[in-house]
Order: structure tokens, then C-alpha cells, then sequence
């Protein structure tokens, strides 16, 4: 039986697929809109291209070691440490969104108080039920993402000039620079994969195609999202809140049957809360190992997320200044050196097991040996048997 | 040897002078002996003819032994030896007749079996109009040899248990050697042992002890009319369990889209079959959804209907006293009450109900103002849909009504909140060995062959990997390259 975190490529493959696309077209187009202006689709280039590799790293390391299952505390706790505060700061800032999200296209008059106090159990219970579990619900959305994405796609209305797009980088590139350094928050969605052990399929092709296909395709989605974003709205890019909502509402069917954009107002919701319970999922393993209760460590980051966004965040900008002050360069110390260390480490345990099994592969064989020489009758009747089967 | 004043006495003293219980007394070759049976449940002709009349004229035995018995009665089934009074007498409870004779050596049972039983119908839920029709009725041997008609093997196992204290039903778990997990049937075996219950009265008594989340709304344990149903799970690695006295056979393992899969769907051509299932997972959606989807929209997002939609909606409800939760809840404890009332009358009446409820209480309360038309043709459609799935309708009626209330209380939001947790509680259900979504999560894609698509029979070379077996392969993969040049 699989353990309650281990995962099959295709699970993996499907979590790295939603966790790329969610949060990065939804405000990040609008603010990228406003930092770099008609270059955002470079600085999104860049970083998903690192971020790729970032992925490289976290399934070379799922494949290799389960974390949770790590006994060198010296080594273990400060990367714990690390994790579990680079995920608390993420899940405040995305989990403000959400809400925000939330209040915005599904309600005309409520307090976000409300819709905080109704998303925290919801998360709870995904995250109490486990990574297996959040893999298994990532692998059965994939179907309703790719459906919806698809039909929005060839459904799409949209009046694109590609001249909005030029000229490329007349500053030299520094506003792109600019926002990459103010916008870490919204890319390395890969650190909560790290909490995952991947075995292979049953089905050898799907465990070989299945993470690098998707991996590439939502790379070249979200590039793509930027491209046409910046193509349809150009300059009125940075009022243009929720960026994978709004580029649904006007399709061709939008006249015949009302506002088809619902499909995607709840598909990306689902893509929503299913990140933010891997981020949560991470938080709590994390804690978990310093105060080793999981379902203690659950209760405490859920309350804790939910206070922080009612009292202290409580809307998006505060979230938005949140993530671009100081707390970045945190973030992106955590989130681009850890996936490497442990990749340094994993195939530092994965050789050492390696040279321990041939170590004890050659004792046994010494032991056989010197065991056949030291008794002559059993090797008289080896070398009997030897001769019969030659014969 | 057995003391015959003494266990005639004991007999006689365990019954208590219970009147289906009959004691005949007889002399065989100069041996008082009796014959102890349950009134009417034995073939009074064969009786006589077979048992009785050879036994009082046997003369001179010289050991009283089951041989020497069996050699002077004219049964089919070989006597069977209960090793002790109780064993004895709980072999008469279940029907058989007991022979004690004084001096003999041995507590003899004769099973001369015979009563009125209902005779093989096609099951009112399984009917097909391609395909065998023939369905379980309540006798657990008949029902065997069903099963056993259809798989003519030596590997075919039926492993027998006794379960309830006072009714003593049989319980038979089949499998097909060789082809199920040990460590399943196993398992099933070692929770149907555990059960300590007074009674069990229907198999469905045995599906809530052996499933393995037992507070659950959904169905973990599959069940089957169909003998032809039970064999071809039985020859996909399943494991079943035959109840006495119950129509319907269960099996295990057992994941959600066997409720999609119907029996006809490998007696028609599979694109017919594809259409049917997409149809059924449709229908099932629609039936749970609608309602709370179209509560939500009047409630909190009516700016997501088509203009015109939303101009019929507003002119229909106008005027109607109760919120859209309110009346859209009404409507379905209308239904749920109609359904009762129409199950559980006879027939004629029940037909009578379904036009009180249809054409009174429908158009009149519509008539009167009191509900609107869309709100009444939702709940048909949605109860249509529930009945498309007829072993989901159960979970299906009660989280209709969930959805409905929380979609009145917070909108669509709510409704993508609670289809999250739904899926989330689906995903993470196990039902010996197989998680309940597969072949969807975890993904198998071998067996998507028989899901939504059905794919053709021959290409189904392999037992399907949700379920754990010991023998994967089915069939010999159909070379048709070299079949077509035959044929040339």
C-alpha cells in the first residue's frame, strides 16, 4: 500500500500542470501589466524558464527521498524551518487573492470575513485528508481544467493586435528586471511538490511522458496567456483585474446562453483552492516535524492563516504590498535554493545507499567464498553438483 | 454411540414443544428410532415413499452406521453426520430431517429439501432488452447453481458460513480460484466470520459489516440480480457473496463507475454503449446539480442567465410566496413523499398517487401561485436523471437536498465549495484494494477501455487494473491482420 504522500508521475504531472497556471493568470498579469508594461510576456519567459528547472530539481528529489521520512534532524530541520515559513508567507498572500477572487465574481455585497471563515475548513479537510488524496483530486480536475481551457479557447472572442507587443525591451531590459525582483511571490509553485514521494505508473509510458509534457505545456500556456493578454489589452492591461476570468467573458456563445465565463469562474476557484491546499499541506508537514502532530499542525496554520487574512491582510492590496516588501527576498532565497540542496542531497544519499549495497553485496560474496574453502565437504558436494549441471 | 432416551429427550426439551417441529416415531429392525423435521419443509411424497417405507421394513441390521442407512433409503443427497446434538439440531432448523435410532453409532441428517419458492423472474431494476434475463430469487442454492451454470470450472469456490444467532443464515463466498486476490477473499472472509449480530435477514445486512467505511453515504460494496452480471465480475478478479433468503448478490471490490456500467452495454455494440454511459454520468450530474445550480443563480447570480432565460424565469415566479430555496426545497420532500407513498402502495394505487401528484398537486399549486413551472420542471428533470443511475438514488436524493440548501444559503460559491469536498471524500474512499475513482484517480489508462468509452470486447485482453487479481490476462490478443487474410 502507498504511503499516505506518495504519488504516482502522472499525479505529480498533474499538480505541477494546475499549480503553474493558477496564480500566475489571475492578478500577476495586471500587475506585471503595471510594473513592466508591454514586456511582461519577457519577464514571464524568464521566470518560467527557471522555474522549469526549479521542477527538474523537486522530481529529482520526489523520486529519490521522501522528506517526511528524512531522520538527519541536522540537516532536515532548518530546510523545514525554511520551507514551513516560505509556504506561510505564499498561503497569506495567494489565500487573499482567492478571497478577493471570490468576493469579486461570485458576490455583489459580502464581507470577506465570511467567505475567509467558509474557505478555511474546506481547506482543512483537503489537507487532513492528505497528499495522496490532494493528488488524486489534482489528477481528477486536470480533466475539468483541460475541458475548460479548451473550449474557452476555441470559444474565445477576442480582438488582437500584435502590435502591442512592439517594440521589445526598449529600456534595455530594466523593467523587466523590476518585475522579476517585485514579483517572486507568484512563481516557484514547486516547493509544497517537495513533500511528495513519486513512484512510476503502472503504465511505463505514462510514467515517462507524463511530468515533462506537462510541465511544457503549461509553460508555453502561460507565456502564451501573456502574449494574448498583452495583445488584447495593451496599456488598459492594468486595470484589468483577474486576467483568466476576463478573458472568457466575451466568447461567440456568450450571447446565446448568458455569461459562459461562469466555467471558468469556477474552474479557476478550484484551481485556487487545491494549490493553496498543497501550500497549507506544506506549512503543516513542515510544523508537523517540530511539534509531530499532523492533525494539531493542520489546525494551527488553518487558524493562523485565517486570522491573519481577517485582521491583518484583509484585502488584496495589503497582500500585494505584503508580497513586494522586503518578505521577496526572502522568499526567493527559500524558494530557488532549497529544491537544489535537496537535490544535493538526495543523489548524495542515493549514492551512499548505492556504495553500501555493493559494500555488503561484496561481504556476502567474501563470506560465500571463504565458507566455500573453509568446508570441504559442502565443496566437494557444490563441485559435484557443479559437474552434474555442466555435464 | 448415541444415547437415544437421552437426545430424544434433549431434542424434545430444545424445541420446547414448538408446533412446526414434528417428532415421527418409527421402528427400524426392531430399533425405536424417530424422525425429526420442520413442518413443510420437506417433499411429504418422497418422504413417505423414500424414507419412511424403506426404513420400517429394513430387518436384521448389524451395526446401525450412515452406510448401512443410506443403502436402505432412496435420496439423492448422502446423508451427513452432525457430530453432536446441537449440530443436529440446527441441521433440522435449516430443513434437512434428523433420524435417531437406538443403538446407532451416528446423528444422521437426510436433506429432502422441498417449498414453495418465487419462481426465476427477470428483476424488475435489471431489465434488458438484449441479453439473459433470468434473475436471483431468495433460495441461496438455486442462486448457486446459477452462478455455477455459467462457470463450469473446478477452480469456482463457494466457501460457506453460518452468520446470525438466531436466524443462522448461510452466507457463501464465491470466487474463481486463481483469478481472485487470496488476500481479498481472504479479508472478506475474516469480517463476515467477525459478525456477531442476532440476525441477518438480507444481504444488504452483510454489506454494512464488511465495507470498509462504514459511515459513508455511498455504496462500497457492488450488488448484482443477474447471474450473468455476478459471472463476469466473478471472471474480472471480483469476489461475491450469496445471502439466503436475498435476491440480490454483492461483490467486492468495488469503485463508483460500476454504477454507470450496466449489463446490456457488453451484449450491444460498444458505440451505443459509449453513448449510454456518457448519457448516465450526464443524467447523474444533472440530477444532483440542477436543482442547487438554479437555486443559486435565482438567489445570488441571476447575471449569469441569458437575458431571455431570465426574462421567462422573473415572469414565472412572479407572485409566488416562497424564496427559490424554499420552494425548490418543498418540491423535492413533495417528491420524496410521492415516491414513498407510491413504492409502498399496491399497485393500482400507486398509479393513482403518481396522477394525484403529477396532475393535482402539480398543476394546481402552479395554478394557484403556490410554486412555479420552472422550479416543478427542474425537479422532473433532476428526478429523471436520478433515475437513469438507479443504485446511486439513494445518495443521490439525499445530496440533491444538501446542495440545494447550501447553494440557497451562499450561492454558486458554495456549490464549487461543496463539489470540492465531494470529490476530495470521493477520491480518498477505498474499497478492498481499489480506490473508489479509479481508473480516473489514480489514472489508469488501460482501463478507460471499459469507462465512459467501451471499447470493442476484443481488444479488453486484460483483467481490468482497478481491481487486484492474480492472473491479469482474459484473453488471447485477436491477431485480425492474419483473420482478414484467412478470410481472403
Amino acid at each position: 500500500m502507498l504511503n499516505n504522500n506518495t504519488i504516482y508521475n502522472s499525479q505529480f504531472a498533474s499538480l505541477s500542470f494546475i499549480t503553474m497556471i493558477t496564480f500566475k493568470t489571475a492578478m500577476l498579469p495586471k500587475y506585471l501589466a503595471s510594473a513592466v508594461g508591454r514586456d511582461s510576456w519577457i519577464t514571464v519567459l524568464i521566470m518560467v524558464a527557471i522555474e522549469l528547472l526549479m521542477y527538474v530539481a523537486v522530481y529529482y528529489t520526489a523520486r529519490r527521498i521522501n522528506l517526511q521520512e528524512e531522520k538527519n534532524k541536522v540537516f532536515i530541520a532548518p530546510i523545514m524551518l525554511a520551507i514551513f515559513m516560505l509556504s506561510m508567507v505564499r498561503v497569506i498572500v495567494l489565500y487573499s487573492e482567492m478571497v478577493d477572487y471570490t468576493a469579486t465574481t461570485l458576490f455583489d455585497h459580502r464581507r470577506s470575513i465570511f467567505i475567509i471563515i467558509t474557505f478555511a475548513p474546506v481547506l482543512g479537510y483537503l489537507v487532513y485528508k492528505g497528499g495522496n488524496v490532494i493528488a488524486r483530486l489534482g489528477e481528477i480536475l486536470l480533466y475539468v481544467v483541460v475541458a475548460v481551457i479548451a473550449t474557452q479557447t476555441v470559444l474565445i472572442q477576442i480582438d488582437l493586435d500584435w502590435s502591442n507587443i512592439l517594440p521589445v525591451m526598449v529600456d534595455n531590459g530594466d523593467k523587466v528586471g523590476k518585475g522579476i525582483y517585485n514579483h517572486f511571490m507568484w512563481f516557484g509553485d514547486f516547493i509544497p511538490l517537495l513533500f511528495f514521494s513519486v513512484v512510476n505508473n503502472k503504465n511505463k509510458i505514462m510514467a515517462k511522458i507524463s511530468v515533462p509534457i506537462a510541465l511544457t505545456v503549461a509553460g508555453v500556456l502561460v507565456v502564451l496567456f501573456f502574449l494574448v493578454f498583452t495583445a488584447a489589452y495593451g496599456g488598459a492591461g492594468i486595470l484589468v483585474n483577474y486576467a483568466f476570468n476576463k478573458m472568457a467573458v466575451f466568447n461567440k456563445i456568450s450571447a446565446l446562453v448568458g455569461a459562459s465565463n461562469a466555467l471558468s469562474v469556477t474552474t479557476w476557484l478550484i484551481m485556487a483552492l487545491l494549490q493553496l491546499s498543497m501550500l497549507i499541506y506544506s506549512a503543516a508537514m513542515s510544523l508537523s516535524y517540530f511539534i509531530k502532530k499532523k492533525n494539531l499542525a493542520i489546525v494551527i496554520v488553518i487558524v493562523a492563516v485565517s486570522l491573519i487574512e481577517a485582521f491583518w491582510v484583509q484585502n488584496v492590496n495589503n497582500g500585494y504590498a505584503f508580497a513586494t516588501s522586503w518578505v521577496k527576498w526572502g522568499v526567493a532565497a527559500i524558494q530557488y535554493t532549497v529544491p537544489v540542496i535537496l537535490a544535493g542531497y538526495a543523489r548524495y544519499k542515493t549514492s551512499k545507499a548505492k556504495l553500501v549495497k555493493n559494500d555488503k553485496a561484496v561481504q556476502t560474496n567474501n563470506q560465500k567464498e571463504s565458507s566455500d574453502t573453509e568446508d570441504p565437504v559442502k565443496n566437494s558436494q557444490l563441485n559435484g553438483r557443479k559437474s552434474e549441471v555442466s555435464a | 454411540m448415541i444415547r437415544y432416551k437421552r437426545d430424544r429427550e434433549k431434542l424434545e426439551e430444545m424445541f420446547g414443544g414448538t408446533k412446526d417441529i414434528l417428532f415421527l416415531d418409527i421402528e427400524v429392525a426392531g430399533k425405536s428410532a424417530v424422525l425429526v423435521y420442520v413442518d413443510g419443509l420437506s417433499d411429504k411424497n418422497l418422504f413417505d415413499r423414500n424414507i419412511i417405507e424403506p426404513l420400517k421394513k429394513a430387518e436384521d441390521l448389524e451395526d446401525i452406521t450412515c452406510d448401512e442407512i443410506n443403502k436402505l433409503i432412496f435420496i439423492t443427497d448422502p446423508i451427513i453426520v452432525a457430530k453432536d446434538i446441537d449440530e443436529f439440531a440446527l441441521k433440522i432448523c435449516d430443513g434437512d430431517i434428523g433420524l435417531l435410532i437406538d443403538g446407532a453409532r451416528e446423528y444422521m441428517v437426510l436433506s429432502l429439501r422441498s417449498y414453495i419458492m418465487r419462481s426465476i423472474q427477470e428483476p424488475p431494476m435489471s431489465v434488458n432488452i438484449k441479453g439473459p434475463r433470468e434473475g436471483f430469487i431468495e433460495d441461496m442454492k438455486i442462486n448457486m447453481t446459477m452462478i455455477r451454470r455459467r462457470l463450469r470450472t473446478t477452480d469456482l469456490r463457494f466457501d460457506m458460513f453460518k452468520v446470525g444467532k438466531y436466524t443462522g443464515t448461510s452466507v457463501s463466498v464465491v470466487y474463481i480460484d486463481g483469478v481472485a486476490d487470496p488476500e481479498i477473499v481472504k479479508e472478506i472472509e475474516k469480517r463476515i466470520e467477525a459478525i456477531e449480530v442476532d440476525g441477518i435477514v438480507d444481504s444488504s445486512y452483510i454489506s454494512r459489516y464488511i465495507e470498509d467505511n462504514k459511515s459513508s453515504l455511498f455504496n462500497q460494496v457492488g450488488t448484482a440480480e443477474k447471474p450473468d452480471i455476478i459471472a463476469a465480475k466473478l471472471l474480472e478478479g471480483r469476489v461475491a457473496i450469496v445471502v439466503d433468503g436475498s435476491p440480490i448478490v454483492l461483490t467486492l471490490p468495488f469503485i463508483l463507475f460500476e454504477h454507470f456500467q450496466a449489463s446490456e452495454d457488453y451484449y450491444i455494440k460498444p458505440y451505443r454503449a459509449t453513448v449510454t454511459r456518457i448519457l448516465r454520468l450526464f443524467a447523474m450530474l444533472i440530477a444532483i446539480m440542477l436543482p442547487a445550480t438554479y437555486v443559486a443563480l435565482q438567489e445570488f447570480q441571476y447575471q449569469l442567465l441569458p437575458l431571455k432565460l431570465l426574462v421567462v424565469i422573473m415572469n414565472s415566479i412572479h407572485g409566488v410566496p416562497l424564496t427559490p430555496t424554499l420552494e425548490m426545497l418543498t418540491l423535492l420532500l413533495i417528491f420524496e413523499v410521492l415516491n414513498e407513498a407510491s413504492l409502498r402502495m399496491p399497485k393500482y394505487v400507486g398509479t393513482a398517487i403518481s396522477i394525484v401528484g403529477a396532475i393535482v398537486l402539480g398543476e394546481t399549486a402552479v395554478n394557484a401561485g403556490l410554486l412555479s413551472i420552472p422550479s416543478v420542471l427542474i425537479t422532473a428533470i433532476s428526478t429523471i436523471g436520478l433515475y437513469s443511475v438507479p443504485d446511486e438514488v439513494e445518495a443521490g436524493s439525499v445530496l440533491r437536498m444538501g446542495f440545494v440548501v447550501i447553494s440557497g444559503l451562499i450561492g454558486m460559491f458554495g456549490l464549487i465549495v461543496s463539489f470540492m469536498v465531494l470529490t476530495t471524500y470521493l477520491v480518498g474512499l477505498k474499497s478492498y484494494k481499489s480506490s473508489y475513482m479509479t481508473p480516473f484517480a489514480p489514472l489508469l489508462p488501460s482501463d478507460l477501455k471499459d469507462t465512459l468509452i467501451k471499447c470493442n470486447q476484443i481488444k479488453m485482453t486484460k483483467r481490468p487494473y482497478s481491481v487486484s487479481t492474480s492472473n491479469r490476462t482474459r484473453a488471447k490478443k485477436l491477431n485480425t491482420r492474419s483473420d482478414k487474410d484467412n478470410v481472403k
